[in-house]
């Protein structure tokens, strides 16, 4: 047997583990999904060939064309100093989807970490952990986002960090839960019987079965972290002027809500377009991979 | 203690605490096993025999070495680590479905120790031609595969740190009629050529009749009848074996010892019965059934019944 | 484990968790630059008086000393001042809270009132195309800014049409009702009002339409899961279909044309079982509820330094409740 049918990479090799047919399968029976992903895939490639796709510096202040209508100069419009919200609405997705991706990491990681920690330890430090992971899961979340946000000081890293945060104990549940469960299963007996030490059990059996429902709540997750984040600008506690950021824009469109309508309309429908798409995306992957979460 | 024997099991008491009152103490406590006295022959097969509930895989994991006894104590005549290895009931649960088949059978291997992957795979294959895989198999996922060869992939991963005694926990239930005979006959092949000790947990009498040189016929976590399993299976003393045997047709029929049996229930492991732990679904029971029963050898088994055994000229112990 | 000892534990739990909430909070508010003592006494102060008024709050003691201070006020219903408004915190929530659980409530019962029959619709009916509406209308509505929402809804009824007031919670050109509940619809109808309650009830149709059409998709999906698992637990054969007979009595608002059997089946075996599903998610809608009411408050920000006090009662709620 040669080792070239194994590759040596591990995103390779965890890609060739995945059925790709059956996937597929499942993806074509489920249109929203597909839709989803459709537009998860569109909404990232514009926001990272934003400077391509943009038709005007997100920046560049022109007094004289304040608060223009939607034009074919300015799609979207523009802002109360002249700026085309077109270009500042595609780099602000920059903001939004970096922010999801940077909470979703963070909080999966550490998260997954305590969790699996709290799971194969057990007993007394399993029992004072989950208690804590309780108590912030206790306190209601978007309080304690905007106190920590507050706490931190006024701007976006700080929002997508208190996010973080606040989102590590539903991971800490996930994978300690499934690190219960993955414990039971009669394969980690048998490694248990001929003596495999815990982090041999780690390493090659909870790991490997942990992986899919964490990552079934990080893509649950992208959608909500840009809406949180988008609010917490929104009330001030994320982005600040002049940075292009969605949540940003339609406070301060607010106060122009009246006469200027595209100026909050068109970043929120941003928001809404992409925090549907992630959720499209997750809940039918949810469905793929987790049958048992489905309603049967 | 005889040197012919793998293991000797003595006095062996395995207890659960279960329930929890509101602060945190056990409400009381589940009777698994109430004093095992065991040899395992070297080289042979044991049948452990009984309902499911006796304490049939609390024995077992006894026996691996996973859970230690409450009381009592396990005395093992050989070496080294990772001698006992098992081979499970439910081939989908005991195979992890992230691990290529290569990686699953020589797990024992690099668990312990780092070795390099060529000499896994090597080793992978050799014991895969073994238990009758193809060596192409070694690549692909355990979820890939029939009950049957999933049941070979466990039977090579036990193999693969070359072990003394194999524990068979019903390795051949989950499977069809006509794949059951061909693990069986893979398995006593194995046996001969690797002079394998293994410790078969069942309740089908048919299969541990064919595969087993002794049986220990097991009840409420107590062994009530061990012998050469000609001789039980025959003749058998115990009135609990004989109900165990008698239930065989009916089993047949229903699929299940457990069904069989299920006009007299299992006693409570929670509060165990005072007196022989039998009296209460014993026909013969009597005078003297009101106290714990002791093993007693008889010329060809042991049996634990002070019925069929107070007749009987009694063996001087060896 | 018996209802008692359950009640217990969650007890001895909400206890623990209520201190948990104490400290972090304690210390957020302690990591929120800016001296409170400085903030008090305005930028022009001198020092001397500044450092006054820490003494005066204690404000110099360590920590750890403060927030035993703080806790012995919290027990005694003491929540301090707030720094924004100089009124009691306890003062801003009696004032606030009634506000707050008005509008939860009633964006509650719109959600619910929506989403429960689109729930049993999508389960009665699963993977039909009410099913992937009802889907649809869930992801939207968890993915939709409700802030964003509610600047549209102010635009389309306020600015464009003229139906419907901006803000605010009654005309201010009318008498308050006098206050018995602090819920401004029930007391204009206690003091016979009428005038007064219609207004009350236009100036919350909007805040009460944003909220309850967030939530009204998580509900119609919660129904739609406890619907469908019910069903598969009654008609284990059917794989978690609802029996025609239902189908038909949901279709047709009548079931005496059928086979009495299947009758008996789907609708006496039926309706347990979707009020069990519904009752399960009434615990769930009490916190849906406090979620309204949270991002409420939350976006409101009443009184800075009692924010997160807003949410212990919605806490005990919970605590009891999940």
């Amino acid at each position: 047997m040669s080792d070239a049918t194994v590759s040596t990479n591990p995103v390779k090799r965890a890609l060739s583990r995945v059925d790709w047919g059956y996937l597929w399968y499942q993806v074509k029976k489920s249109p929203l999904t597909l839709g989803g992903g459709a537009v998860v895939l569109i909404v990232l490639f514009l926001v990272i060939f934003a400077p391509v796709f943009a038709t005007h510096d997100p920046n560049a202040i022109d007094l004289r064309a304040r608060l223009a209508a939607p034009s074919w100069d300015n799609f979207f419009g523009t802002d109360e100093v002249g700026r085309d919200l077109y270009s500042r609405i595609l780099y602000g997705g920059r903001q939004s989807v970096a922010v999801g991706f940077f909470v979703v990491v963070v909080a999966g990681s550490i998260g997954t970490f305590i969790g699996v920690f709290a799971g194969l330890i057990g007993g007394r430090v399993d029992v004072v952990i989950m208690r804590m992971m309780d108590v912030v899961l206790s306190v209601p979340s978007l309080v304690l986002i905007m106190a920590l946000a507050a706490a931190l000081g006024p701007s976006l890293i700080n929002a997508a960090i208190a996010i973080a945060l606040v989102r590590i104990p539903v991971y800490v549940r996930i994978s300690r839960g499934q690190t219960l469960l993955i414990r039971e299963m009669s394969f980690v007996t048998a490694a248990e019987t001929f003596k495999a030490s815990k982090l041999h059990i780690l390493r090659w059996h909870i790991l490997p079965n942990i992986l899919s429902p964490v990552m079934v709540q990080a893509t649950l997750d992208l959608g909500s972290t840009i809406l949180l984040a988008s609010a917490l600008s929104f009330i001030g506690l994320g982005a600040q002027q002049p940075t292009a950021e969605w949540g940003a824009m339609v406070a301060t469109g607010r106060n122009y809500i009246l006469d200027q309508w595209w100026y909050s309309a068109f970043p929120g429908f941003a928001i809404l377009i992409t925090a549907t798409a992630f959720n499209l995306l997750g809940d039918g992957i949810r469905d793929i991979l987790d049958p048992k979460q489905k309603a049967r | 203690m005889n040197t012919n024997s793998v293991m000797t099991l003595t006095n062996i008491h395995m207890r659960f605490p279960f329930g929890e009152d509101w602060r945190g103490r056990p409400r009381g406590f589940v009777h698994a096993l109430n004093g095992i006295d065991l040899d395992i022959p070297r080289g042979k097969t044991l049948g452990i025999v009984g309902e499911s509930g006796c304490g049939k895989s609390t024995l077992a994991q006894v026996l691996m070495g996973i859970r230690k006894p409450s009381e009592g104590e396990v005395t093992r005549y050989f070496g080294a680590d990772h001698d006992v290895q098992i081979v499970f009931q439910d081939p989908q649960s005991s195979l992890n479905a992230r691990m290529p088949v290569w990686r699953v059978i020589t797990e024992p291997v690099f668990a312990v120790s780092k070795t390099p992957k060529a000499e896994l795979r090597a080793l992978a294959a050799e014991l895969a031609a073994k238990v009758g895989l193809r060596p192409e198999v070694l690549d692909r996922y355990p979820h890939e595969f029939s009950g049957g060869q999933r049941q070979r992939i466990a039977i090579a991963r036990a193999l693969s740190s070359d072990p003394d005694v194999i524990v068979l926990d019903e390795p051949t239930s989950a499977l069809d009629i006509s794949i059951q005979a061909q693990i069986l006959n893979l398995l006593k092949e194995l046996q001969a050529a690797r002079d394998l000790t293994y410790i078969f947990i069942s309740h089908d009498i048919s299969v541990v009749r064919y595969l087993c040189d002794e049986v220990a016929v097991m009840y409420l976590g107590q062994v009530v009848e061990h012998g050469a399993s000609e001789v039980v299976l025959a003749a058998p003393r115990h009135p609990y074996t004989r109900l165990l045997l008698d239930s065989i047709p009916t089993m047949r029929a229903t699929g299940g010892l457990g069904e069989a049996l299920s006009n007299t229930d299992l006693p409570s492991n929670r509060n165990l019965p005072a007196g022989c732990f039998f009296k209460d679904r014993c026909e013969l029971a009597g005078v003297g059934c009101d106290v714990r029963q002791n093993m007693v050898p008889t010329e060809q088994a042991q049996v634990r019944c002070c019925q069929t055994t107070a007749a009987i000229p009694q063996k001087v112990p060896a | 484990m018996s209802f008692l000892n359950v009640i217990r534990r969650r007890l001895m739990f909400l206890i623990l968790v209520l201190f948990g909430v104490t400290v972090i909070t304690f210390t957020i508010s302690n990591l929120i630059p800016g001296d409170p003592a400085r903030m008090i006494a305005g930028d022009r102060a001198t020092p001397e008086i500044v450092q006054n008024i820490r003494e005066a709050l204690g404000l110099d003691k360590p920590l750890p000393v403060q927030y035993v201070r703080y806790l012995e006020g919290v027990v005694q219903g003491d929540f301090g001042t707030s720094i924004r408004t100089r009124r009691p915190v306890l003062e801003d929530l009696r004032i606030f809270f009634p506000a707050t659980l008005e509008l939860a409530l009633t964006a509650l019962l719109f959600a619910t009132a929506l989403g429960i029959p689109l729930g049993v619709a999508s389960a009665v009916w699963k993977d039909k195309p009410i099913d992937h509406f009802v889907r649809v209308i869930a992801v939207t509505g968890i993915s939709t800014p409700a802030f964003w929402l509610g600047l549209l809804v102010i635009l389309l009824f306020y600015g464009n049409l003229g139906w419907l007031p901006s803000g605010g919670r009654i005309d201010p050109s009318l008498e308050m009702p006098t206050r018995v509940t602090g819920f401004l619809m029930i007391d204009s109808l206690l003091a016979g009002d009428l005038q007064a309650f219609g207004s009350a009830l236009k100036h919350i149709l909007l805040p009460a339409f944003t909220l309850g059409f967030v939530h009204l998709g998580v509900v119609a999906r919660q129904v739609r899961g406890h619907a469908g698992r019910a069903a598969a637990r009654l008609y284990p054969h059917r794989q978690g279909q609802w029996p025609q007979p239902l189908q038909d009595c949901l279709h047709r608002g009548t079931a005496q044309r059928h086979d009495p059997f299947d009758h008996c089946a789907g609708s006496r075996a039926g309706r347990p079982a979707l009020r069990d599903g519904v009752d399960r998610n009434r615990l769930r809608l009490a916190w849906h509820g406090r979620l309204c009411g949270e991002l409420y408050s939350g976006v409101g920000f009443p009184s800075g330094h009692g924010l997160h006090r807003g949410g212990l009662a919605g806490l005990c709620a919970d605590q009891l409740g999940g």
